[in-house]
């Protein structure tokens, strides 16, 4: 729960620090922004523009309303994409992309003013002129764990699972 | 002091309806003011109805504060849309908290028990509306298809932290179907709601996972779709016309032949009916005509082969006999007697 009272962080204080943390993100970020530079798209869904049905809420492919959208740099990962069939007996094989992984510094989202929520979409421009959707399955909003602390001292990143968004329920740009 | 045995607190002092009177006010509903014909009941209409039995009748307070009712669809940003104001700072919904999950296989109805249905989708006359167009006055006649039963199995389930949370709704919940089945009115349609069983899904066994409560309760619809666009107005029939026509050919007129071989006589007795004017025999034996006796007849022709005879002819096997007459009343029969000998 969130407390106004400011709790100081002395875990791990013999050897690292505030400033080492930053530091150490301002490296990882060098390195992931400066060389990597992998770029997505996030669009933000607007929940309360949107223009659903009063039973579903569910929206149609252009009545999807979003903020602006933020280009994301990222750690980036793309699963193999999965042959499959839309029937159970083998029949209507369609090829899809595979699930996206993403890295994320938190102190890059909190810059841009940007919060990844379940449901946003991820655009990832595979060409220069086509763009490709996938929805947010796990925003990665706790970052306590060990492998998004460093060394324990705080979460720095999240890691955000994406899934292809079926073509019929968003449009994108 | 006690009150006085048969003493009644409760007087029902608005009556109610029973009988024909009772079911017409069950068609009143049904029907949509102004149009004449019933609404249309739809899936969507049942979903929206039945999210409302919840939220409403089935409504539960805990702590002063109303439980949120979520309705789930497949879309993930809908699902964050409909529980973020319930959420805590990592957008998980908290408990406790109540889900509506509609199974999407909706399956054929068994609002009518299972029976055959009439085939072909007929529809049946709902209503009859007079019109009048300024000259003519008629009717308008409104029609119905039967309509097309579905079951909808809905799954309730509440999630929380205290038993006496779950005590509270698993009451709501029974009250509601203690007579067996709850009805909903649908766009004025009385809809059956059946419990089909209550669950428990509880998350309290394992030691090393959160524990909390979930009561699920599967609830089955008997609904049926009666869609708007399956209603036909028809006019009805305003004006009838009959036509008659009468032909002279349709039959021909009976004929009697009396022989009185002895004497060597014969006697042919035709009788023309109303609108019969004209017949024709075949003959069958040599005879000599020499006398014609007639009744409700002012003229008269006789041929033989087409040819035109006078008293007294002969005829002879084999030739054709036609007699054209001119009945003096025509709505009465007429006969004509002709008499010969044989030759």
């Amino acid at each position: 729960m969130k407390n106004n009272r400011k709790i100081p962080i002395t875990r791990v204080n013999k050897f690292f620090s505030e400033e080492d943390f930053n530091l150490e993100v301002d490296f990882g970020r060098e390195w992931l922004e400066g060389d990597i530079n992998i770029k997505v798209i996030l669009f933000q869904v607007l929940q309360g523009e949107s223009s659903t049905d009063d039973i579903y809420g569910e929206a149609g492919r252009n009545e999807i309303r979003f903020k602006a959208p933020v280009e994301l740099t990222v750690n980036f990962q793309m699963e193999t994409p999965k042959n499959e069939s839309w029937n159970p007996d083998g029949s209507l094989r369609h090829l899809e992309h595979g699930n996206l992984t993403l890295g994320i510094y938190q102190s890059h989202l909190d810059e841009l003013g940007a919060e990844i929520n379940y449901g946003d979409y991820i655009g990832y421009a595979e060409t220069e002129d086509k763009m490709t959707y996938w929805t947010v399955s796990n925003n990665g909003i706790i970052t306590s764990d060990n492998s998004h602390t460093m060394i324990g001292y705080k979460g720095f990143y999240r890691t955000v699972t994406c899934v292809p968004a079926p073509e019929d329920e968003f449009k994108g740009i | 002091m006690g009150l006085p045995k048969n003493y009644r607190k409760n007087l029902k002092i608005t009556p109610t309806s029973e009988g024909f009177q009772a079911r017409q006010n069950i068609l009143n509903n049904i029907a949509n003011p102004g149009t004449y014909l019933p609404k249309s009941i739809l899936h969507e209409d049942m979903d929206r109805d039945f999210i409302k039995y919840v939220e409403g009748e089935l409504e539960l307070v805990l702590g002063g504060e109303k439980v949120p009712v979520i309705f789930l669809s497949i879309q993930r940003w809908a699902e964050f849309a409909r529980t973020w104001k319930f959420s805590d700072e990592y957008k998980n919904i908290t408990m406790p908290f109540i889900t509506i999950v509609r199974k999407p296989d909706a399956q054929i109805g068994t609002n009518y028990a299972g029976k055959f249905n009439v085939p072909g989708k007929p529809t049946f006359t709902y209503m009859k509306i007079p019109t009048w167009d300024g000259n003519i006055k008629s009717y308008d006649i409104y029609k119905i298809p039967q309509p097309v039963s579905v079951d909808l199995n809905y799954e309730v389930r509440l999630f929380c932290t205290r038993m006496r949370d779950l005590n509270i709704f698993n009451n709501s919940i029974l009250r509601s179907f203690a007579e067996g089945e709850k009805y909903l009115r649908i766009n004025g349609h009385p809809i059956p709601l059946m419990l089909d069983s209550i669950g428990d899904e509880s998350v309290i066994s394992n030691l090393d996972e959160k524990k909390y409560y979930v009561q699920l309760f599967t609830i089955k619809m008997l609904g049926y779709l009666l869609n708007e666009d399956d209603f036909e107005v028809t006019p009805a029939i305003s004006r009838g016309i009959q036509f008659f026509e009468l032909t002279e050919k349709v039959s021909s007129a009976p004929y009697q032949i009396n022989k009185v071989e002895e004497e060597g006589l014969v006697e042919i007795n035709l009788t023309f009916f109303p609108s019969i004017n004209n017949s024709s025999i075949p003959i069958e034996f040599n005879v000599e005509f020499s006398e014609i006796i007639t009744q409700n007849i002012i003229e008269y022709e006789v041929f033989l082969d087409d040819v035109l005879q006078t008293l007294p002819f002969n005829s002879l096997i084999g030739q054709e006999l036609k007699i054209n007459i001119l009945k003096s009343v025509p709505t009465s029969s007429s006969t004509i007697t002709l008499k010969g000998t044989f030759s």
